[in-house]
């Protein structure tokens, strides 16, 4: 059974990976000790064979209902192929705000959280309108966000943090 | 009551977008295909192909759970735009 092993490798490495990302994100909220309320985490992980299929399958539709144009930018590479890789993680990156926000049945379009990247490729989320509004609504002040690689894995830690003050 | 034509060209959608591990002959109007298991991505996809065989476009006030949660939901939303769209 060497694929069930391997896929028992991926998933430990994965649950490594998330317990790391989780931890490291509690230890960067700047939020004074006195503010913070309660923590709420989303995650979710995506095969990255998903999105590649999605991509082959219909590129320019799929690209443009999901992700922003910034985001489609920094998932181009030189020769201006869309990375699946890059994609899936920004796609369980919105997955885990959702679940992170207790979303239940409200609308979010995918565009109103979009994963941006810095020059040393630190993530962070931009949130635009319903997004932003649902955060404002539940008092999320702070938010971490987490992309992680494993495999054939892709997937992504939210940390949101409501403010008491 | 859905019309046969329409609950067909969906469940041939779903069979081949959902990644369900059943055929979609198997459920009824009402199944939940999240809790068949259907995943969001999946359900983007879905979503896409739906537009596609329908020429219609989900809006974003469309783009929540309730809306692809069943094919008797999708069907609601597929007459709902296709409604909209009709000349009057």
């Amino acid at each position: 059974m060497p694929r069930c092993r391997s896929l028992a490798s991926e998933v430990e490495r994965l649950q490594a990976a998330l317990a790391g990302a989780l931890a490291g994100l509690a230890g960067r909220d700047q939020t004074p000790q006195s503010c913070r309320g309660p923590l709420s985490v989303g995650l979710d992980v995506l095969e990255v064979g998903e999105v590649a299929l999605s991509l082959a399958a219909q590129p320019e539709r799929y690209a443009r209902r999901v992700y922003t144009d910034a985001e489609l930018c920094e998932c181009r590479s030189s020769c201006g192929t869309l990375d699946p890789f890059a994609l899936a993680q920004r796609f369980a990156a919105k997955e885990a705000t959702l679940k992170a926000f207790r979303v239940l049945d409200e609308c979010i379009p995918w565009h109103s959280i979009s994963v941006r990247c810095d020059n040393l490729g630190k993530p962070s989320l931009e949130l635009t309108g319903a997004a932003a509004a649902l955060a404002d609504l539940r008092g999320f002040g702070e938010l971490e966000v987490s992309l992680i690689r494993v495999g054939g894995l892709a997937a992504s830690v939210v940390v949101a943090r409501s403010q008491t003050c | 009551m859905l019309s046969v034509e329409r609950s067909d060209e969906i469940r041939r959608v779903i069979d081949a977008h959902a990644r369900l591990a059943v055929n979609a002959t198997t459920l009824t109007d009402e199944t939940d295909l999240f809790g068949a298991g259907m995943t969001s991505h999946a359900s983007v996809n879905v979503m896409l192909a739906l537009e596609a065989a329908f020429d219609v476009e989900f809006p974003d006030r469309m783009l929540k759970r309730s809306v692809f949660a069943s094919i008797q939901a999708i069907a609601a939303a597929i007459e709902e735009l296709q409604a909209v769209d009709a000349p009057v």
